[in-house]
């Protein structure tokens, strides 16, 4: 596989008035690598991933972007080349409202023609594999949580990103559908050489799906690695007991409130 | 149970009066309307009526500076009547013997009766929309202080002004056209921005390619069609039963209409560019709108209010536009009569939409 660094975010710091969200965070993903940011809330995981899709302003540090074309690689950073790495850029944020009443089939085509080349075949295909076919005339305002977040991830995948960036984008999912949702991100993986930053509260999400975790906590990266790696240096046997032994805290507590705040 | 309901009603209050923005437009905003109400409708020291009278009878009445319209000097006289139960009412009566120079003053609402002399009798006659309540008690104190100079009403006395493009409702007419324009784009654009921002979904549209001046044109120009077909249904209606009659060019109207569409739209996304809280848009656009509605000569004439207050109202960007679609719907105005407006709305849209979008607030 290609080892060529997609993003590369060094010393990011960001506060909001006097709490600091990150304090000199360091993060490179490469293309083709799937990488899971684990924290508890409030760690920074979403300013971190608001800051790569240019949402969000850092007060410093810099976030730079590589892309490929014809064998040329050409650095973009978001003040100069926002509209091309948006153009590589899928992203699912948290809490995403789409226009109310639109049909889930018209929502993905209004996003389908900010990009180039997203055929009908490709939006039927999304439906099908995100579990929406059977709702794709429906109003946005009439689908359940679970179902946005699908339209979300849906819109996300729309153009075959080469960087792909969800926050939280099973959240609210049943186990079924969102192993669906992994088959597809390893697909695109596969296909498309993709690179993913996903935040999860997951830890299965985070060992099935992600080649790297991330571990934050209070605005700076704590450890990161395979998850075979960070088992050994730390001598743990799951990642459940290696966050508790970072953070001092259970994931599965949060998710399971965040998961029931988000029902389907 | 009642616990819970002091303590809700406790922390609703809290979470009100906790937020600066809310405070001032739920609080501070009434007390300011209040304030300028009170100002506005207090009763008046003196009421201004204006008439055209076409021969300046022979009676002791004050010369005033005169007044122009289109270029053209007006002689004004001056008389003032004071009663117990109508106040004190300051007449100006417009001396001119030009037909087209009356009319006009009528159609712009700056009068609204028009005395002509009848010098076979040595006689007034008196031309008023009887639909118009301010109308007729100006032609009542009129034509009491003319008599009282042994100044007498013809035999007929009164003609009903019902001839199109005289009444109240041709008046009214083009005024309403663009108040609708102003509230399609306040409300359509900037309530609609602020609440798509507040509900994320503007940031998830500008997180593509998109660019952003896009997103807004294609708002403008959604609104601007709506706002289109409303119009033409208000006019037709009044063409229709009113007997309304476009005397301009409907290109030209078209043209004026698009450019005061313009300047709302621009003033609109100005207006939604930072505030994410509905509460304080909605305040912000209810402060620019009511005055605007009640200055700008919608509903009657802004000629009654005093000279310093003139200078103001007049650039108001809802005057111009009533005034420009009155100018082209009632008295046919040409494109070069006009360029001053276009050009005036024009520039105005464009620097309040550059503006709006160079401080836009995305998320």
């Amino acid at each position: 596989m290609e080892k060529r660094k997609l993003i590369n975010a060094v010393n990011i710091r960001k506060s909001f008035k006097d709490v600091y969200a990150l304090r000199g965070v360091d993060l490179s993903v490469y293309a083709g690598e799937f990488v899971a940011i684990l924290g508890p809330n409030g760690a920074g995981k979403t300013t971190l991933v608001e800051i790569i899709e240019g949402i969000q302003t850092p007060d410093s540090g810099d976030v730079v972007f590589t892309s490929e074309e014809q064998g040329k690689f050409e650095e973009m950073r978001w003040n100069t080349h926002a509209t091309p790495i948006y153009k590589m850029m899928g992203l699912s944020l948290q809490e995403t409202h789409f226009f109310e009443r639109i049909n889930v089939e018209e929502t993905l085509w209004l996003f389908a023609s900010f990009y180039e080349g997203v055929t009908e075949e490709r939006i039927l295909d999304l439906l099908k594999k995100v579990g929406l076919l059977e709702k794709r005339k429906a109003w946005t305002m009439h689908l359940s949580g679970g179902q946005r977040q699908k339209l979300a991830l849906a819109v996300a995948l729309l153009h075959s990103p080469k960087i792909i960036l969800l926050d939280e984008p099973t959240t609210g999912l049943d186990p079924h559908a969102r192993r669906e949702i992994w088959e597809l991100l390893f697909k695109m993986k596969n296909e498309n050489n993709s690179a993913l930053i996903l935040t999860t509260h997951y830890m299965e999400e985070a060992q099935v799906l992600c080649d790297r975790i991330v571990i934050i906590d209070q605005g700076k990266i704590l450890e990161q690695g395979t998850l075979e790696q960070l088992l050994k240096n730390h001598n743990k046997s799951n990642l459940d007991e290696l966050f508790v032994a970072l953070t001092g805290r259970r994931l599965d507590d949060e998710s399971f409130s965040k998961a029931h705040s988000n029902s389907i | 149970m009642m616990k819970v309901f002091l303590k809700l009603i406790q922390t609703q209050f809290k979470e009100l009066l906790r937020d600066p923005g809310v405070l001032f437009w739920g609080i501070g905003f009434p007390i300011l309307m209040a304030i300028g109400l009170s100002i506005a409708f207090s009763p008046r020291e003196e009421v201004n009526r204006i008439v055209s009278i076409n021969k300046m009878p022979d009676i002791n009445l004050s010369k005033e500076k005169n007044t122009t319209l289109d270029g053209q000097e007006i002689l004004v006289y001056q008389s003032t009547i004071s009663s117990q139960s109508i106040g004190r009412n300051r007449i100006s009566f417009y001396v001119t013997s030009d037909n087209l120079i009356a009319d006009t003053l009528l159609k712009r609402g700056i009068v609204q009766v028009m005395i002509a002399y009848d010098d076979i009798h040595n006689s007034y006659h008196y031309s008023f929309d009887p639909k118009n309540p301010e109308a007729q008690l100006t032609y009542l104190i009129v034509r009491a202080q003319l008599e009282k100079n042994g100044l007498p009403a013809t035999n007929e006395g009164v003609t009903a002004m019902e001839v199109p493009g005289t009444r109240y409702v041709d008046f009214l007419l083009p005024g309403l056209v663009a108040m609708g324009v102003m509230m399609s784009c306040m409300w359509g654009l900037s309530y609609g921005l602020i609440e798509r921002r507040s509900k994320k979904l503007l940031r998830r549209l500008v997180a593509t390619p998109m660019r952003k001046s896009t997103y807004l044109l294609s708002l403008i120009f959604v609104r601007v069609l709506f706002a289109i077909f409303e119009a033409a249904i208000l006019i037709f209606f009044a063409m229709l039963f009113l007997d309304f009659k476009v005397h301009g060019s409907w290109s030209l109207l078209l043209l004026i209409f698009l450019a005061g569409h313009w300047a709302f739209s621009g003033l609109a996304i100005l207006v939604a560019s930072r505030t994410t809280v509905i509460e304080i848009g909605t305040g912000i656009i209810n402060t620019i709108t009511t005055p605007m509605i009640v200055l700008s000569g919608v509903f009657f004439s802004y000629e009654n209010f005093p000279s310093w207050a003139k200078l103001i109202i007049k650039y108001l960007p809802l005057t111009v536009v009533t005034d420009g679609y009155r100018r082209v719907m009632l008295e046919g105005a040409s494109v070069e009569s006009l360029q001053i407006y276009l050009v005036a709305l024009f520039l105005f849209g464009t620097i309040t939409f550059l503006t709006g979008l160079k401080i836009f607030k995305w998320y």
